[in-house]
């Protein structure tokens, strides 16, 4: 390993990181999430498999498919529960705690900070996950389903977990009170999924009153097309190709797949960068004040 | 070490001067204590050098280093303990020392014996194993020293680090920092109370309105009203008092005599051997001195008359002059 690597490397897995991967192991919720997580995910899974025709012994491909993505919207949803809640109190609370400056005095950078924390809370969304691979795993046998898919679909899951959690930092950072922090990050995520869809409709009942036949010609607006692209589901509908119709038939100037992976990285990208700003000295300028209330 | 030229720092966009116009130099292995009321700038500019804070003009440096442009430097060469500060729960004393010195990225191969180095200076060797958050506020205090060393700075940087301690901790607390000052740190100290800095620091600044209106050593600062006195004078109870007043007017140092019921204050100006001239010229003409003494002037009273000349003057002509 060159220098330039070791330097990295202990860069990126500071001591930050470390304390709080410590602290997530040690802490009892780690346990009783991760439980009701299984168990919810086994519910669901179970019950869809009930619903399957038991007679014939061969099962659909599309109900594999269907399963399959109603594994992966799970997923999402409880990415969408668990990391804003884990990430937005991660710098605002070294702030509320009065433990940020001591921190910003040592070694470290705030970029370093900031990677530490997003990276702990990525990798506790990632044991959530290893954890429910068996289910992946049931469904995959089923058939129905190319590896290819399973890639997609876990690399989808991958963007959408690194935005939600850039997200909660970077309120976090950005934000002064842990409580609003969170709020706002709820929130956020709570656009993300639902708000999008709705303007998204609105975007289309709207367009459809200029287009008459909006299924059928190549008149969308991009603005819609856009829309579609960045929402969590009608993205990876895409990699089945759910969307196929609808995407060739209006044009399908955005292949929402992709444009969502790279749309994802950029963003987070962008919101981590942000954060470090954020929660960089002059920023600090009006902390002392409210202190003194 | 520490050389301030001009620090000048402005909040609420420039309604409200924290830091105006403030020169501050520290020697080397000097311990620096930093004087002044509530909200005089001491935190201000503890927070600039701590690089902390961006100053709004001017300039600071530690070790030749610029707090602003060269601050990674800056932080490896400095220990800093805020006002305030918290620590994190789910830590043990060890642990919580440990952390720190992996974030200053002290050796793993010596930070065992560096932590215990650390909890042996502070004090609380016994405490290694509980959590942090169960300390004393003493206890805390003491840990966040210890903290603010785990890298083995050449500079302290102190604010406040007695508040809050009971007499008997901050007797203790001022043990540890006469340790550290005869390891040959650099110490800058900030406190309200003066009597508790005194015969820890070398030299002391007294900061006002972002001010620093009296600085130099300590004796220098204690000694310099001295040549003011003040005398008090009892005589035996048959004594002419309007006599001795007048004999005492007569003398060329003598500014004041006042009657302050069974005695007399005399105010003079000049040194020891003027002072015992008059009382020779009293005996000499046969009048009986019970009592003969100066009123010590303390330190607090040097402050609080420092500061209150400052604001005459303030009122009287808006100088701007430091003194
Ligand atoms: N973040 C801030 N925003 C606005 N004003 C501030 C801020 N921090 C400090 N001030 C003001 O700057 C001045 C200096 O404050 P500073 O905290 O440096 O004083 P101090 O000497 O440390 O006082 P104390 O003895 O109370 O600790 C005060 O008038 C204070 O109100
Ligand atoms: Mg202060």
């Amino acid at each position: 390993m060159s220098i330039r690597m070791k330097r990295f490397k202990d860069w990126l897995l500071n001591p930050v990181l470390v304390k709080e991967l410590q602290r997530r192991i040690q802490s009892r919720k780690t346990p009783i999430i991760l439980f009701a997580y299984l168990i919810v995910l086994g519910v669901f899974v179970f019950s869809f498999f009930s619903t399957f025709d038991t007679q014939s012994d061969h099962f659909d491909a599309d109900n594999s498919i269907g399963l399959f993505l109603f594994l992966s919207a799970l997923q999402l949803m409880t990415a969408a529960f668990v990391l804003p809640g884990l990430t937005s109190s991660m710098i605002s609370g070294e702030r509320e705690k009065q433990t940020l400056y001591i921190l910003l005095t040592t070694n470290l950078d705030s970029k370093q900070i900031v990677i530490g924390k997003w990276m702990a809370s990525l990798s506790f969304m990632l044991m959530l996950f290893i954890c429910s691979l068996p289910f992946y795993v049931m469904v995959y046998g089923f058939g129905g389903i190319t590896t290819w898919h399973l890639i997609l679909v876990v690399f989808h899951l991958f963007s959408t977990m690194l935005f939600y959690s850039s997200l909660g930092i970077f309120f976090s950072a950005w934000i002064k009170r842990t409580g609003v922090a969170t709020t706002i990050s709820y929130l956020a995520v709570f656009f993300h999924g639902i708000g999008i869809a709705v303007v998204g409709y609105f975007a289309f009942v709207v367009g459809s009153f200029f287009t008459q036949n909006l299924m059928h010609g190549n008149q969308i607006p991009l603005v819609f097309e856009l829309l579609m692209a960045i929402h969590p589901v009608t993205s990876l509908l895409d990699i089945f190709h759910f969307m196929g119709d609808f995407d060739t038939k209006i044009g399908g100037y955005i292949p929402f797949y992709l444009f969502y992976i790279l749309f994802y990285f950029i963003t987070s990208f962008a919101l981590l960068i942000a954060a470090s700003y954020m929660m960089m000295p002059h920023r600090f300028q009006w902390r002392r004040r409210e202190e003194k209330k | 070490m520490i050389k301030i030229e001009g620090l000048r720092k402005e909040y609420k966009n420039g309604s409200l001067v924290a830091l105006d116009n403030l020169h501050l130099q520290i020697e080397q292995g000097t311990v620096f204590g930093f004087i002044g009321p509530n909200g005089a700038g001491k935190s201000t500019t503890m927070l600039i050098l701590a690089t902390l804070l961006t100053p709004t003009s001017g300039h600071a440096e530690i070790g030749g280093f610029h707090v602003v442009k060269q601050g990674d430097q800056v932080r490896r060469l400095i220990g800093y303990m805020p006002d305030f500060f918290g620590v994190y729960d789910n830590l043990t004393a060890y642990e919580y020392l440990e952390f720190y010195a992996s974030c200053y990225g002290v050796d793993k191969e010596i930070q065992q014996r560096v932590i215990t180095d650390l909890l042996e200076l502070v004090n609380l060797i016994d405490k290694r194993q509980q959590p942090v958050d169960g300390l004393s506020r003493g206890m805390k205090q003491r840990l966040g020293l210890a903290r603010s060393l785990v890298h083995d700075p050449a500079v302290l940087i102190l604010d406040e680090p007695a508040s809050g301690l009971d007499p008997r901790a901050r007797i203790e607390f001022r043990e540890v920092l006469k340790e550290l000052r005869s390891m040959g740190k650099t110490i800058m100290i900030s406190s309200h109370i003066l009597p508790e800095l005194a015969d820890l620091c070398d030299t002391i600044g007294v900061m006002e309105h972002g001010k620093l209106i009296a600085s130099g050593p300590v004796d220098q600062l204690i000694q310099k009203p001295k040549e003011e006195r003040l005398l008090e004078l009892r005589l035996l109870a048959d004594q002419q008092i309007e006599e001795v007043k007048e004999l005492l007017q007569a003398d060329p140092n003598v500014q004041s005599v006042e009657e302050d019921q069974e005695q007399l204050l005399i105010q003079m100006v000049g040194n020891e051997q003027q002072q015992a001239d008059i009382l020779m010229n009293l005996i000499t003409k046969e009048i009986k001195v019970v009592h003969f003494a100066e009123v010590s002037v303390n330190i607090e009273d040097v402050f609080l008359q420092v500061t209150e000349q400052r604001e005459e003057a303030n009122v009287n002509e808006h100088s701007n002059e430091t003194i």
